[in-house]
């Protein structure tokens, strides 16, 4: 037997034995794409070191947090069909088809929460074709959503993403310092509420009241050359960020206590407040676009 | 041949097949260095080191001095007392799940490995602790010469000629510092172990509260290990890990007394003044007193600490308002409790104390 025969049937037989780490590979003969997103904070790149004018401009802030999932992205082929992109797993960003993006480096006012590593991309697999047309939706799916945080695979196992409270994940984290003579934080976190169980630290059985899970639709893009713009501004809308409504956390966490912080947050998602679900599609959403190739 | 192969193929590492730790429900595993694997062994002879007076100088102290079991592994002083008699201008950090720590001490982001941590108390001057420094060859001495401690070291490396060196105390010192893991609180009970029972409906409700937002307790108190500043097997991001809460404003502009800057000691960066890692929660009803430096008696008065969103010193030398320092957190804002709900957050920090950990024989002195 030859020594590369020898190799070969070795490997064969090692991957026999370790089935359970095998990687499920998709049926589709795929073509590698690359998502990459690009995200502003009032015209410029996020930076968590420099302030700038948000809101209704009184106020300048500078970025503390921007992190947001996304899942069941989905291009629309020739024939008019939506897609589904298969992610890979990467042991980091990307996990059973929700990947985490992530556009603070843990410095300056972004220390309090963040994290050094950025992630600007989704990478995954579609069919061989030509699209035009990209959908995916914005948060982490109510099946991935209750995982034990601390046990979970990463992207799942991010610190500051989990949100115990409701034994779930934020959707989408984009918090700002906002300068004062003592700085006040202004933190928009969407995830879902509503949800049921015994306790904080327990997972719910059914679907939360309001997901808020939003279902972005950016007609036109073409995967692979086009470029998905963020700006993260459109969360803050045109609201004072000095005057949080009384009594209830800084900024808007989703909650049905402060329907004035979160206005402008979840219409610039395209979702209704009361429900939680997209409001004709989301297709009122601002915060993002599509960046021609 | 193909069934050698195979044979091969299949078989499992040999240190997999005696686990050195068995881990609570809904915890991780340990996150632990390349070259120094736990063993039953190695945390064995850690746990003779770790309560050996010979390891100070004078040997008056061993490391359970100022960690003791009952207070999980914490000494109740204000601050630190070494062999010597130097004071450490800092509270003796409990060590409850301490192999879960992102970095050790207070506040050093450098120091992530226990076995280069457990240098400071063995060999640190600034202050004296331990005192180990001049006694470094007599220490080794001692303890190759006792023939019980000799077999536990040719236990934990039996690879080596000459196995009582300082790098193999630190390795084992560092191995049972990892077994001190403590996940069967009520709360565990509770939340993993499916015992719906274990927690009072007070408890219940306090665990609510420290859950919601309006408190942000979790956030840097969060997780399994009830501190974000925790990393397992499984981490593949670095967080930032230290806070600035508004314990201190002595100038106005957030300074905290000269000999505790925490972060801003290491990095020199002023935005770092008075930033400090949060501490586990577990067992915190016997750790007191409270914060880096034992400024705090009561979990009642942490609490309200909090509420009122950083601490006001009216006179003395660390004179001044910290809820007003421009360094303080944005996640310490302040709220409001009633007195109900108050005494149930208690309750419920109170459900985090795992009597079988401050009691368990295998990680007692087995000198006593």
């Amino acid at each position: 037997m030859s020594r590369s025969a020898l190799l070969a049937l070795s490997v064969l037989l090692f991957t026999g034995c370790e089935k359970d780490e095998v990687q499920d590979t998709s049926e589709v003969e795929g073509e590698h794409v690359m998502l990459r997103f690009a995200a502003t904070l009032n015209g410029a790149a996020p930076d968590c070191n420099t302030s700038v004018a948000l809101g209704s401009g009184e106020d300048s802030a500078s970025l503390a947090d921007a992190r947001f999932f996304v899942h069941a992205v989905q291009a629309k082929n020739a024939e008019g069909e939506w897609v589904d992109m298969m992610l890979h797993d990467d042991g980091q960003w990307q996990y059973s088809g929700v990947a985490l993006l992530d556009f603070e480096d843990g410095t300056g006012s972004c220390a309090d929460s963040g994290t050094a590593d950025l992630n600007d991309q989704v990478q995954g697999e579609l069919p061989a074709g030509e699209y035009s047309g990209l959908r995916f939706n914005v948060g982490v799916p109510f099946e991935l959503n209750h995982l034990d945080s601390a046990t979970a695979d990463a992207p799942m196992n991010t610190p500051g993403m989990f949100w115990s409270w409701q034994g779930g994940y934020k959707h989408l984290r984009v918090d700002v310092l906002v300068d004062q003579e003592v700085p006040v934080r202004w933190n928009t976190h969407l995830g879902s509420t509503g949800c049921v169980s015994d306790a904080p630290t327990q997972a719910p059985t059914l679907v939360c009241d309001q997901p808020n899970v939003a279902t972005i639709t950016l007609d036109g893009f073409v995967p692979g050359t086009d470029t998905v713009a963020v700006d993260l501004g459109a969360l803050a809308g045109d609201l004072d960020l000095s005057l949080n409504t009384e009594a209830t956390p800084p900024g808007c966490m989703s909650g049905p206590t402060e329907p004035e912080d979160c206005a402008p947050a979840f219409e610039a998602m395209g979702l209704s407040f009361e429900t939680g679900e997209c409001e004709a599609d989301c297709a009122g959403q601002s915060l993002f676009s599509v960046s021609a190739g | 041949m193909i069934w050698a192969l195979l044979a091969l193929a299949c078989q499992k590492a040999p240190e997999e097949e005696a686990p050195a730790i068995l881990y609570p429900e809904g915890f991780p595993e340990l996150r632990v260095p390349a070259d120094n694997p736990l063993t039953v062994e190695k945390i064995e002879l850690g746990r003779y080191l770790f309560y050996d007076v010979r390891l100070s100088g004078n040997e008056t102290q061993s490391c359970g001095s100022c960690h003791e079991q009952e207070l999980a592994f914490t000494d109740g002083r204000t601050v630190g007392e070494g062999s010597t008699g130097d004071l450490h201008p800092r509270n003796a950090n409990g060590l409850t799940n301490v192999g879960y720590n992102a970095t050790l001490t207070w506040a050093n982001p450098i120091l992530t490995e226990i076995e280069g941590q457990v240098l400071l108390p063995l060999f640190g001057e600034e202050p004296v602790e331990l005192g180990a420094g001049a006694y470094r060859d007599e220490i080794l001495l001692r303890l190759g010469e006792d023939p019980e401690m000799l077999a536990l070291f040719q236990a934990a490396f039996p690879q080596d000629a000459d196995p009582v060196t300082w790098e193999r105390i630190t390795q084992a010192l560092a191995s049972f510092s990892r077994a001190l893991i403590s996940g069967n609180s009520p709360f565990d009970q509770f939340n993993y172990q499916g015992n719906a029972a274990a927690l009072s409906t007070a408890q219940i409700r306090g665990l609510s509260l420290f859950y919601s937002e309006e408190l942000e307790c979790h956030h840097c108190h969060g997780g399994f290990n009830f501190s974000e500043a925790s990393v397992h097997a499984g981490t593949v991001f670095d967080a930032s890990l230290f806070q600035n809460t508004g314990l201190y404003n002595l100038d106005g502009e957030g300074a905290y007394p000269a000999n505790n800057t925490g972060l801003y000691e290491i990095t020199g960066d002023a935005a770092d003044m008075g930033k400090f890692r949060a501490p586990s929660l577990r067992n915190v009803q016997v750790t007191g007193p409270y914060m880096h430096d034992g400024s705090m008696e009561t979990l009642d008065e942490v609490l309200r600490f909090y509420e009122r969103g950083g601490r006001l010193i009216e006179s003395g030398e660390y004179a001044g308002d910290g809820a007003t320092s421009p360094l303080k957190s944005g996640l310490v804002a302040g709220f409001e409790l009633t007195g109900q709900e108050r005494s149930d957050l208690i309750e419920f920090l109170e459900a985090l104390t795992d009597e079988d950990f401050l009691t368990d024989p295998s990680l007692s002195d087995p000198f006593l």
